[in-house]
């Protein structure tokens, strides 16, 4: 009996950090509220339902998780192995553009244009996030500005070629900076043809299981893991800690640019300039991974947290006077408090320490 | 037609008063980055207190009409926030990144959501009743074209950023205190067994990079526009993170390395209005800030020098 306590206790261990710190930014969130005049209960309700009431809000929760999802699994696995990059939002841009028009010019069947359009699409995505590891190996150039540099270039270039090429005149007039829509033959299906969820949903979760599967059953998992928690001693290892690299950043840009992919599929049918940096999925992404500490399962439990978090916020701004950044203002608190973790395992490692003596004794 | 644009000698003029005018806010949070790198401090939170000061400035503004005040409280506003962060990744241990990116996240939030609650407004606000720092007057110069555009409608502000790129340097490289600090960044234990308290110099220095963001986002919402934009600061405290890299963390290099990205920003404002009106454009800092720092670093490694880089 004791050992199976003492089990489930150290299987929750890890969601102590985490569900403390969302209970802080709530606490913080609530005082927010307080100050505008709202009463907070009332509003945390009104976010809970939005979120989670019926099948259309959670199924419009699962749809704003999918690429939340995929951008998370993107992070985990760059920032596990030591590789601190943050690119993940001009990879979904380009990832989604190259999709996109793909699906849209390519003649041919459309399994085929299918096919190929996502494969260029997480290509290029991949590509990107190889040219800042190069950047890093042979110029020793910051991941963190270096891909951050090429999120906002991204933006603009994204931008530029639609407006130049690409744009759709028929629909707004040109009001929208967007392309034309990919056929209807090759966007992901709906669940239920009145809600938003499509298979997309789906195919991220496979996409969990396959990361999880990556990182902990293979020997990449293993070295990345270790070349993570002390580069100095895996390179004794025998570990090839620049293969390492170079290959968690590639799968960290495929994964992110498959989330622009997911969305052009099941959201947009199309690539909308600004869309994909509006809502921040990309930094939403990365925050799940923080929450998770880089756990896929993690990052699937996280992300539809976070999204509940979104698609409540627009149900607080629609029913209230509180505006919609509440829910940025919760997300970073969360990762904030996520943050000052080490602490609290220092003191678990002390404590661990002590029972190894007594132990001894 | 260009071509005798170009030529113009008053064109270099109101080319060289752009990058000016556009280098000084760069300059402001480039100068707190090259602090924080000094003492070992990867902050990226300067984007989201660069927000900060530029909300507050126009918030005080608003209220009370004085330019001191205003300044007075994007100091005040984008420190406290500097503070706070760093309580978190040196008293708590946090990791630098993870702070910063939530910095970034809450204050960008935070200010939006106060946007509305206090003026109501989505987007952008902007009232006739607010004042703007005060331009240095250069009528003297009226019958000198040349010295009359690269002089004017610049702000005080704007020349003290430079004179604080020199007091910084001499503080940095001249005095005790300065030298103390450097020691830090060299080697944090061994500061500190000589009786330096690391912690607080580093939170120091935290915190006073976020005075600086503040005024240089005070900058931005009460320069040459005087409004508040969501996200005004869009990637600039980034850029200026990249300038202090590229200027090795030395105040002196940091002016030269902000004026770059004054001179991109600038380049892609006047191809914009006037040769190929597009957002390819305006994707030039960016692009310049990697192809700059890839030739910056690499000839310094072609010269045996290390990069501090996290």
């Amino acid at each position: 009996m004791n050992k199976y306590y003492k089990k489930t206790l150290n299987l929750l261990e890890p969601l102590k950090q985490p569900a403390m710190a969302i209970g802080f930014a709530f606490i913080v969130g609530a005082i927010v509220m307080l100050f505008t005049g709202a009463n907070p209960i009332e509003v945390y309700g009104i976010m809970f339902k939005g979120a989670f009431s019926s099948q259309f809000y959670l199924s419009a929760t699962f749809a704003k998780a999918t690429p939340i999802i995929l951008t998370g699994l993107g992070a985990s696995v760059a920032w596990r192995a030591n590789c601190f990059a943050i690119g993940g939002e001009g990879q979904m841009i380009f990832g989604a553009l190259t999709a996109a028009l793909i699906a849209i010019y390519l003649p041919g069947p459309l399994w085929i244009r299918i096919i190929i359009s996502m494969i260029g699409g997480v290509a290029v995505g991949g590509g990107m996030s190889l040219f800042s590891a190069y950047l890093f190996d042979k110029l020793q150039m910051s991941l963190s500005i270096s891909t951050l540099m090429m999120n906002y270039s991204s933006k603009f270039l994204a931008m530029g070629l639609v407006v130049m090429f690409f744009l759709d005149t028929t629909s707004t007039g040109g009001m929208l900076k967007q392309t034309k829509q990919i056929p209807e033959g090759m966007r992901f299906p709906r669940v239920n043809a009145d809600y938003a969820l499509t298979i997309g949903f789906f195919i991220a979760v496979i996409i969990v299981l396959l990361v999880w599967f990556l990182l902990n059953k293979t020997k990449y998992g293993y070295e990345s893991k270790m070349t993570g928690y002390n580069p100095e001693f895996s390179r004794f290892g025998g570990i090839n800690a620049k293969r390492i690299m170079y290959l968690s950043l590639f799968i960290s840009g495929v994964l992110s640019a498959f989330a622009g992919v997911s969305e052009v599929y099941g959201t947009y049918f199309r690539y909308v300039s600004g869309s994909l940096v509006s809502g921040g999925t990309a930094w939403i992404g990365l925050n799940a991974a923080l929450i998770s500490a880089y756990n896929p399962i993690g990052v699937l439990i996280s992300s539809i947290i976070l999204a509940s978090i979104q698609t409540g916020g627009t149900a607080i701004s629609r029913f209230t006077d509180v505006p919609l950044e509440i829910s940025q203002i919760l997300q970073g608190c969360i990762t904030l408090f996520i943050s000052a973790k080490i602490i609290i395992k220092w003191r678990r490692k002390k404590k661990l320490i002590k029972v190894v003596e007594e132990g001894g004794n | 037609m260009i071509m005798a644009m170009v030529i113009d000698i008053e064109f270099i003029a109101h080319i060289l008063n752009s990058t000016f005018r556009l280098m000084t806010p760069i300059l402001f949070v480039a100068l707190g980055s090259a602090l924080c790198n000094r003492v070992f401090i990867f902050n990226i939170g300067l984007e989201g207190m660069m927000l900060t000061g530029a909300f507050f400035a126009i918030v005080a503004n608003y209220y009370t009409h004085s330019v001191i005040i205003s300044l007075l409280a994007a100091m005040f506003s984008a420190g406290l926030v500097a503070w706070v962060a760093g309580i978190f990744m040196v008293k708590f241990k946090g990791a630098m990144l993870v702070v910063g990116i939530s910095v970034n996240i809450l204050m960008l939030g935070a200010t939006t959501f106060l946007m509305q609650i206090i003026f109501g407004v989505k987007g952008a606000f902007v009232d006739t009743s607010l004042v703007s720092i005060p331009k240095v007057n250069v009528e003297f110069l009226r019958n000198v074209p040349f010295f009359y555009t690269l002089l004017g409608s610049l702000t005080y502000l704007d020349y003290f950023a430079v004179v604080l790129a020199v007091i910084l340097y001499y503080y940095m490289f001249r005095t005790v205190s300065g030298f103390r600090l450097r020691s830090i960044g060299f080697n944090k234990e061994a500061a500190n067994s000589i009786g330096i308290n690391a912690d607080r110099i580093q939170i120091g220095a935290i915190t006073f990079s976020g005075i600086l963001s503040g005024l240089g986002g005070a900058l931005l919402s009460m320069g040459a526009v005087t409004m508040f934009i969501q996200n005004i600061t869009s990637g600039r405290g980034f850029m200026a993170m990249a300038a202090g890299a590229l200027g090795s963390a030395h105040p002196i290099g940091v002016v030269f390395a902000s004026t770059f990205f004054g001179l991109a920003q600038t380049l892609s404002n006047i191809f914009d209005t006037q040769i190929i009106s597009s957002e390819f454009m305006k994707a030039i800092p960016y692009l310049a800030t990697i192809v700059a720092l890839g030739i910056f670093n690499y000839t310094k490694i072609k010269r045996g020098g290390r990069i501090n880089n996290i």
